[in-house]
């Protein structure tokens, strides 16, 4: 069971370097890769809480915008340079993500959705609303490069990937752990979890204000390399491509939602037409995907390996059966 | 050391699910709880594991009120319970259905988990024996890689079992736990309930089939319409008139 | 006093907008347990349309264009039922969010950044001193009829007895023998029908950009919530509620506040329900 846990992450080590060395002759990839990392790197900790314990998240952007504007504000206001303000970029949004998460965290999954969605949407509306302590519409702008690597790109696409790479890593070694069999169990049958002695709310507040600390760990990364942020930069139609993200590279799978992130970015590079047209087409190819391998595209590649294919089986689960039905 | 639980009442709306509930349960000792459908059985178990909170009444585990305690706290305590429909992930393997029976006694450092420490993949090898152990002691034959899903209602009954007995409980709720399964999965079921009994687990077993339980059990306690109507030896509680015309008046009609 | 009046007025015409898609959203999600997340870009569709027709065809091109985006979500909702994929609501939930981003690309594209209006009726009523415009007046009407008539094919058609079946059970309802199937689809049809009318209404009240079919979903979807979600009155009601405290949020709050009325409402509602796990169970939210 333990012996893959360092595959994927191996398999993403691997492609880092040849991302490194390609990258020496198109030097346009470079840029293209560090997008992809940071989807991926807020894409990672989603498909763990979606992919296995059913959290369906609709604020993760916002987190990561907590986490970017509150380094950004603490710069600007008390001009704490981003050494001093990576720490509080990372536990203000994972604090704010555990005190709201209970109500919203027992609820079933479209709820979940719908009240991360309108809770993302609250965020944006306060930062863009706040003009004197926000920068309003405008943003902050100006912010210093990233620690160490300033403004190399080679030096931030090896962090951001190296992160993404730990991620992985991270979500292959949690899955096969107990707390990783805690947290399947919950999505499958919360009252199976409890019946374990799983202590569910608790479980699931604690996950979701780790992956909002990550998202805030990115909204770091992204406010200091553009050496901006505003309300518009980390919103929640990025929310909604995270999960589009997800789950059209696989939710199941650790890579999965890097693959989900490579797919967008380098469709996004690809397709012919303007910006805006894109969404159409973007639309139309998720609809398919949905339609046609729900399980993602890597369902594709690894459908040998033993994640296989969910087969139904008359076993109630929690989205079958309500809990008086099934007692 | 025992559970009691004193005058349990329990409403849905304009139900009376239960109605002055009074009951213990020893540890070591099997009881047998029966009672037409709609008697109350599911939901006492849901009330002594904390699954339903009663309009009234209360719990008490070796002599600590558990009243106010969740479901999954009170699996702590040493209560395990099984369900009357069996809840798995249907996805996952045998052998992760009984290892997540482990849960309330194993160690789950945070760090650790995401960063596969040694003693979190020791803990984990350790588990994995464990319930190889478990498993086969249980006499139960199913392959533990199988898919839970694709199980007979026999099998998964007996790896629920498993499964509650994983967390060393000091006691065992099983809620009808010999229905719809073959004679020759009921004769490992009663094994194993006997030796958990033996081992010092107080079980207690809802039951339909009344042989069953009457062959198991050293005590039986019918329920009817949410009310204890008779209580004590099997063979009184089964001749027991207010008892006889409640269940076989019932499964007459039905 | 006169105040009021006229705050009431605007209220209730934003109000109708909402009504009219949260109404389209309760229809849809009763029977067919599809939370239809492109409701309010359907209806920026019909506006647009509707703008694109101007008078006097406009309302009817509006209206026709709603019931097409309408056909479209049942044809995609059958094709994931023909996969047997309708276990897990996510993806068709999805697929719905990414209609709206289709729809949202293909205005900005077709339209561009600015917005679009339709005049029907010009001018105000007074009405004891208060001024009045008389399209909000229009507003609310169409919003009301819309009402009057859903309740009424639910209460006394056969087809809305069979809606009203497949949404207490589809299993049952299919046993007693009701095509279920083209039920949802005629569920989803009269959804393009009420969006369709949102979208004409919206167009001439407020106008339409590409950034409207968030907001109005959001809109929608906390008319829907707020009084239970369960059947077109509640829907109306919150609706009309919503629009109304965007307006009074308009008025009192500094400016861009008020954009957050529905996310709050809709937050609110969610997180303070009692007994979340049991009342809302399923693909329901
Ligand atoms: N969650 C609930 N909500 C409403 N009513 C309930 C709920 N759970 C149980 N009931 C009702 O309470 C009564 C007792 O139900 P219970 O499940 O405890 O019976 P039981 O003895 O276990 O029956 P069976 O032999 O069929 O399992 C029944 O009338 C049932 O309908
Ligand atoms: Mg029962």
């Amino acid at each position: 069971m333990s012996k893959s846990v360092g595959r994927n992450a191996g398999v993403l080590t691997i492609v880092m370097l040849g991302i490194l060395i390609v990258g020496q002759g198109h030097s346009s990839l470079y840029a293209t890769a560090i997008t992809v990392g940071l989807y991926a790197l807020l894409g990672v900790p989603l498909g763990l809480i979606y992919g296995c314990g059913g959290v369906l998240s609709l604020a993760q952007a916002a987190f990561a915008a907590i986490g970017g504007y509150a380094s950004a504000l603490l710069f600007s206001h008390y001009h704490l340079p981003p050494e001093a303000t990576l720490l509080p970029a990372i536990i203000v949004p994972a604090l704010f993500a555990y005190v709201v998460s209970r109500p919203i965290l027992r609820l079933p999954e479209m709820s979940m959705a719908l009240a991360t969605l309108a809770l993302g949407l609250l965020v944006e509306v306060v930062f863009s609303s706040s003009g004197g302590l926000t920068g309003g519409y405008e943003g902050v702008t100006g912010l210093p490069p990233i620690p160490i690597v300033g403004n190399s790109r080679v030096g931030v696409l090896l962090l951001v990937w190296s992160a993404v790479i730990i991620c992985v890593y991270c979500y292959d070694a949690f899955r096969t752990s107990a707390r990783g069999r805690a947290l399947i169990a919950i999505h499958v049958d919360r009252l199976l979890a409890e019946s374990v002695g799983i202590p569910v709310a608790r479980e699931l507040s604690l996950l979701f204000a780790i992956t909002a600390g990550i998202s805030g760990f990115v909204g770091w990364l992204y406010a200091h390399y553009l050496g901006y942020i505003g309300p518009g930069s980390l919103n929640v139609h990025l929310s909604a491509n995270l999960l589009f993200m997800v789950v059209v590279g696989g939710r199941k799978y650790s890579l999965g939602p890097v693959l989900g992130a490579a797919f967008f970015v380098f469709a996004g590079d690809w397709l012919p037409g303007s910006a805006q047209a894109h969404g159409m087409v973007f639309g139309a190819l998720i609809v398919l995907v949905l339609l046609l391998v729900p399980e993602g595209l890597l369902s594709l590649v690894q459908s040998r390996f033993r994640w296989k294919r969910v087969a139904s089986r008359p076993i109630p689960q929690s989205s079958q059966l309500s809990p008086e039905q099934s007692l | 050391m025992k559970i009691a639980a004193r005058d349990l009442a329990v409403r849905f709306g304009g139900i009376t699910a239960l109605d002055g509930v009074d009951f213990e349960l020893n540890r070591g000792e099997i009881v047998g709880l029966i009672g037409p459908n709609g008697a109350g059985k599911t939901t006492l178990f849901n009330c002594i594991t904390g699954v339903v909170a009663p309009n009234a009444g209360s719990v008490v585990v070796d002599g600590a009120d558990i009243s106010n305690h969740r479901f999954d706290l009170r699996v702590h305590l040493g209560i395990s319970r099984t369900f009357q429909t069996p809840r798995v992930n249907a996805h996952g393997t045998v052998l992760e259905a009984v290892m997540l029976g482990f849960n309330p006694i194993v160690k789950k450092p945070l760090f650790g988990s995401f960063f596969g420490s040694r003693s979190v993949r020791k803990a984990e090898a350790d588990m994995e024996s464990r319930a190889h152990n478990l498993i086969s002691e249980l006499g139960i034959t199913t392959d533990p890689t199988k898919r839970a899903g694709d199980l007979s209602l026999g099998a998964l009954r007996l790896v629920e079992v498993a499964r509650a007995l994983a967390a060393g409980p000091h006691y065992l709720l099983l809620d009808e736990p010999a229905a719809g399964i073959d004679e020759n999965d009921q004769g490992v079921l009663a094994n194993v309930i006997r030796k958990a009994a033996k081992d010092g687990i107080g079980v207690l077993i809802v039951e339909h089939n009344v042989p069953f339980v009457a062959d198991l059990c050293g005590r039986l306690i019918a329920l009817v319409q949410g009310r204890i109507a008779a209580s004590g030896e099997p063979s009184g509680v089964l001749s027991d008139p207010h008892f006889v015309r409640a269940y076989l008046g019932d499964s007459n009609a039905g | 006093m006169l105040q009021v009046v006229e705050f009431a007025a605007n209220g209730l015409a934003l109000g109708a907008i909402y009504a009219l898609v949260s109404m389209a959203i309760t229809v849809i999600w009763a029977t067919s347990d599809v939370l239809d997340i492109s409701s309010g870009a359907q209806a920026t569709f019909a506006g647009v349309v509707a703008a694109a027709a101007g008078m006097p065809w406009g309302p009817v091109a509006g209206v026709v264009a709603g019931i097409l985006t309408g056909a479209t979500i049942a044809g995609v909702f059958q094709m994931f039922h023909l996969r047997g994929a309708l276990k897990d609501p996510v993806p068709i939930i999805l697929s719905t969010f990414a209609v709206l981003i289709m729809i949202e690309s293909a205005i900005l594209t077709v339209v561009g950044p600015e917005g679009v209006k339709l005049t029907v009726v010009a001018g105000v009523v007074e009405v004891g001193g208060a001024i009045i415009l008389i399209s909000s007046l229009v507003a609310v009407a169409c919003a009301t009829a819309s009402l009057v008539v859903v309740a009424l094919l639910l209460r006394f058609t056969p087809i809305g007895l069979n809606m009203r079946a497949s949404a207490i059970s589809e299993k049952s309802a299919r046993l007693v023998g009701i095509a279920v199937r083209q039920t949802q689809t005629f569920a989803f049809v009269l959804g393009g029908v009420l969006v369709g009318i949102a979208g004409v209404v919206a167009a001439m009240l407020v106008g339409l950009s590409y950034s409207s079919p968030f907001s109005l979903t959001l809109a929608g979807l906390g008319g829907a919530l707020l009084f239970g979600r369960k059947t077109p009155q509640a829907a109306f009601l919150g609706g009309m509620l919503i629009g109304l405290a965007e307006t009074l949020g308009q008025a009192y709050l500094p400016s861009g506040w008020s954009a957050g009325t529905s996310s709050l409402v809709i937050l609110l509602v969610l997180a303070t329900s009692r007994n979340a796990a049991i009342a809302f169970s399923g693909a329901r939210p």
